[in-house]
């Protein structure tokens, strides 16, 4: 009877579905060790601070104009589109009547969220950097870094929303009180710990995007730059450079510490905002 | 009429009329890709997209796109398949036997795991992957498609996963209780009731993960040593959008070369698209079956 | 009179809620409204409020007198304000208290110090003012369920409606709070006209002055409170009053 039921089929999925965590844990411990113990030899405060040197450049020096780079596309990226996606969310939650027009919205901006970060990079080439020839630059390249997190963005916004208690708006509206006062004083506040972390885990994304950037806006080599219609280095770019033209997988490692330093900061930020109020 | 009245109509009006810019954005995208790739279809040289050679540059040239499409695909669909079995065995262990707040760390660090970016993933299959293989002898060069399909596989699971336990949970939500007064394990009716209730999501999720890989760029370019030639387990090989982030720099404008690159972007956009409406259909399935 | 309702005819998409409603409600008194479940009360409330333009899928016929002015459906959304709502679940905004009190006088542009003199004029009315005066900064959902409904009331006596109406305001609320809650109802009818809904028919025989009461979309009997708890005229009520049904 025992034995009868050890060799039931939950049991099998057991046995092997531990083996899988076992597994997944295993390797994703190994990873972490592996890039913080060999970043950690280089990875010193000159190598945020001083500027690629060294022949081929890259072998020597620091990353600093990359870091700047990443931060302003990042900047770039997700300012518009947090203003776009804060506009269409409120819009398709709280105004529109249409539920077909909503639908068709909602429909196109699946569709963008389903493109390729490689395909954006491409239309980002045709439409911003030539024919509206901005150039190979900070604003093209921020702008379609924030075209590819502006569904990710949106959706969150939108499912925020939808979470605010749907009965505080027929007793705001029983008030006398119409939509846009209700947004202000009612949805913004409750509503802003979650849309900054949102936004944050958006520009985490943005960060380490680069396929996006390697055709509009990022360089192989560029002093940090002055206007948003320079090119820029960024530290994703800067990592693949390192490796594929194989100039040092030292200097790799320690970029990979610096970009996964920041994405742990911007994490950071996104965990404390929303986590750290009260709950909903 | 007061203050905040007008302020209401305005932003309902101005609104109204950004939210129309999400529609012109799509058709931008198509239109400037779509224009690009169609002064390529009528060149004459469209009849070479499906030969294996690609000389773009020389006196004739030809633009066998072939190895990049089957690469794309076969990376794509190896690296999704090996991914697969793994996450749900990793999501049904931490649903059934992680609580608490070892459970919530398990999440938040499977979500920061797929928020890590590809170039990331790909310097350390480079690093490992491809360094493991050189180092067996087996090959000279380490780059190829297995390294390709081992490093995307390991990006894909913790993404797979978390959307994975996400769907478990809410079962369990639903359910937990009455299957617990039944006096039945975690484990049982892990196996009889919540993998075969969520069969759709993971369907879903499936091909959600499977788009990701199909559109992937850097990680996969990093370890695959783009060679354009038919794919083979351990040999080079090339994906599509490896092809685009390679060759769009040193593509003259409105060359063919160029042009033929859009193609290739207009090709992945076709799969992608495809796999998108499977989602869709999926979807509605299984809303009018689960009711 | 303050409110008389004319052939009121009430629709979800096409099903009828409220069928040819005709009734009249009196001057500082309390009226309730009973009967079981699904019959329409909490609609009825909703059409005298305004708000039932706001409500997807709804739509109405005839006409109610309110102040010498008849409202139909083009314009029943000028009732919205005129009237205090207050809804079955205590639900404060998210916000403190100070500025739950004062979110609609805000709107309606009056200044501040007048704000805040009525917000604590309604404090006191609804016999809150006592227990949060030390903590108006506090969050309002800190506080109890009972307390959430009476600031949910003062609230909503800010706008100094004529007619307050109430949707089973006590039903989430436990024996203590509800008898708070009653109490003040009764004080308050010498300076507002009360509807209430509710299927708490002991509720109903404590508070108000006059019943009406609605079964399946239609007024099956009015009249004064003692009149039909005593004395009921259709059999269709005693068997209701009885709990036969319902």
């Amino acid at each position: 009877m025992k034995y009868r039921r050890m060799l039931q089929s939950h049991n099998y999925v057991r046995i092997l579905s531990t083996v899988a965590f076992l597994m997944v844990a295993t390797v994703i411990s190994m990873i972490f060790l592996l890039v913080f113990i060999k970043a950690g030899n280089n990875l010193n405060l000159s190598f945020f601070l001083e500027k690629p040197s060294g022949f081929p450049i890259g072998s020597e020096g620091g990353v600093f104009p990359a870091i700047v780079g990443s931060l302003a596309f990042t900047l770039i990226a997700s300012v518009s589109a947090s203003i776009l996606a804060l506009i269409v969310a409120l819009y398709l939650e709280f105004y529109c009547s249409n539920e077909r027009f909503g639908e068709a919205i909602r429909v196109t901006i699946g569709v963008i969220a389903g493109i390729p970060s490689i395909i954006l990079g491409l239309f980002g080439y045709s439409f911003l950097v030539v024919y509206l020839g901005f150039g190979i630059s900070l604003l093209s390249g921020g702008l379609v870094l924030g075209l590819m997190i502006f569904p990710y963005i949106e959706i969150k916004f939108e499912r925020i929303f939808r979470d605010v208690n749907e009965m505080y708006k027929i007793s705001t509206y029983a008030l006398g009180v119409n939509t846009g006062y209700y947004i202000v004083h009612i949805i913004l506040p409750v509503a802003w710990r979650n849309m900054v972390s949102t936004i944050s885990l958006a520009s985490s994304l943005a960060m380490g995007a680069t396929a996006p950037i390697l055709l509009t806006g990022a360089v192989f080599y560029a002093k940090a730059p002055k206007s948003i219609f320079s090119p820029a280095m960024a530290l994703p770019l800067h990592l693949y450079n390192l490796v594929g033209e194989n100039i040092s997988i030292e200097n790799a490692f320690a970029t990979a510490g610096v970009l996964l330093i920041l994405l742990v900061a911007l994490n950071l930020i996104t965990w404390s905002f929303s986590y750290s109020g009260e709950g909903r | 009429m007061n203050i905040y009245d007008y302020a209401d109509k305005i932003a309902h009006r101005i609104s109204r009329i950004v939210v129309l810019t999400t529609f012109l954005i799509l058709v931008l995208i198509f239109l400037f890709i779509l224009n690009e790739s169609l002064s390529f279809l009528g060149s004459g040289f469209s009849d070479t997209i499906l030969s294996v050679s690609w000389r773009p540059l020389s006196k004739n040239p030809s633009f066998g796109m072939l190895p990049m499409i089957l690469g794309t695909l076969y990376i794509g669909f190896f690296a999704t398949l090996l991914a697969l079995p793994v996450s749900l065995g990793c999501a049904s262990f931490i649903s059934c036997q992680v609580r608490g707040r070892l459970k919530y760390l398990m999440l938040s660090m499977m979500d920061m795991l797929a928020g890590i970016p590809s170039v990331v993933y790909g310097l350390l299959g480079f690093y490992t992957v491809v360094k493991m293989l050189e180092s067996t002898g087996l090959m000279a060069a380490g780059e190829s498609i297995f390294a390709a399909i081992i490093t995307l596989s390991v990006m894909l699971i913790p993404y797979m996963a978390s959307s994975y336990v996400k769907a478990f949970e809410e079962v369990e939500l639903m359910y937990g209780f009455q299957t617990r007064a039944l006096g039945v394990s975690k484990w049982y009716s892990m196996t009889h009731l919540v993998i075969v209730h969520t069969k759709g999501h993971i369907l879903t999720g499936y091909m959600l993960a499977l788009s990701r890989a199909l559109g992937e760029t850097m990680a996969v370019m990093m370890v695959i040593g783009n060679s354009p030639i038919l794919p083979k387990l351990f040999g080079k090989g090339i994906t599509l959008s490896g092809l685009i982030a390679l060759e769009m720099s040193g593509a003259q404008l409105d060359s063919l070369h160029y042009q033929s690159l859009y193609t290739a972007g207009i090709i992945l956009l076709a799969f992608l698209l495809l796999i998108n409406l499977l989602i869709r259909k999926i979807e509605s399935w299984v809303k009018s079956n689960e009711i | 009179m303050v409110i008389d309702i004319r052939n009121l005819t009430t629709y979800y998409d096409s099903q009828k809620v409220l069928d040819d409603i005709s009734f009249k409600i009196r001057k500082n008194r309390i009226t309730s409204v009973i009967g079981p479940s699904g019959c329409g009360k909490t609609t009825l409330l909703m059409t005298l409020s305004g708000l039932v333009n706001k409500v997807p899928h709804f739509s109405m016929q005839g006409e109610i007198e309110y102040r010498k002015k008849t409202f139909t459906k083009d314009n029943l959304g000028e009732l919205i304000g005129r009237t205090g709502f207050v809804f079955q679940q205590p639900l404060a905004f998210p916000l403190s208290i100070e500025k739950n009190m004062i979110f609609a006088t805000k709107y309606a542009g009056i200044e501040k110090s007048e704000r805040e003199r009525i917000a604590v004029e309604k404090l006191k009315e609804v016999n809150l003012w006592e227990e949060v005066k030390d903590n108006l900064k506090m969050k309002a959902s800190r506080l109890s369920g009972g307390q959430q409904q009476r600031l949910c009331i003062a609230r909503a006596l800010t706008m100094y409606p004529d007619v307050l109406l109430l949707d089973e305001p006590c039903s989430a609320l436990d024996v203590k709070n509800t008898a708070i809650i009653e109490k003040m109802l009764v004080e308050l009818k010498k300076d507002y006209t009360i509807i209430v809904v509710t299927h708490n028919l002991s509720q109903a025989k404590r508070i108000s002055d006059e019943i009406v009461f609605v079964n399946e979309g239609k007024i099956v009997e009015s009249g004064t409170c003692a009149g039909i708890f005593n004395d009921p005229v259709e059999q269709e009520t005693k068997d209701y009053l009885s709990g036969n049904f319902g």
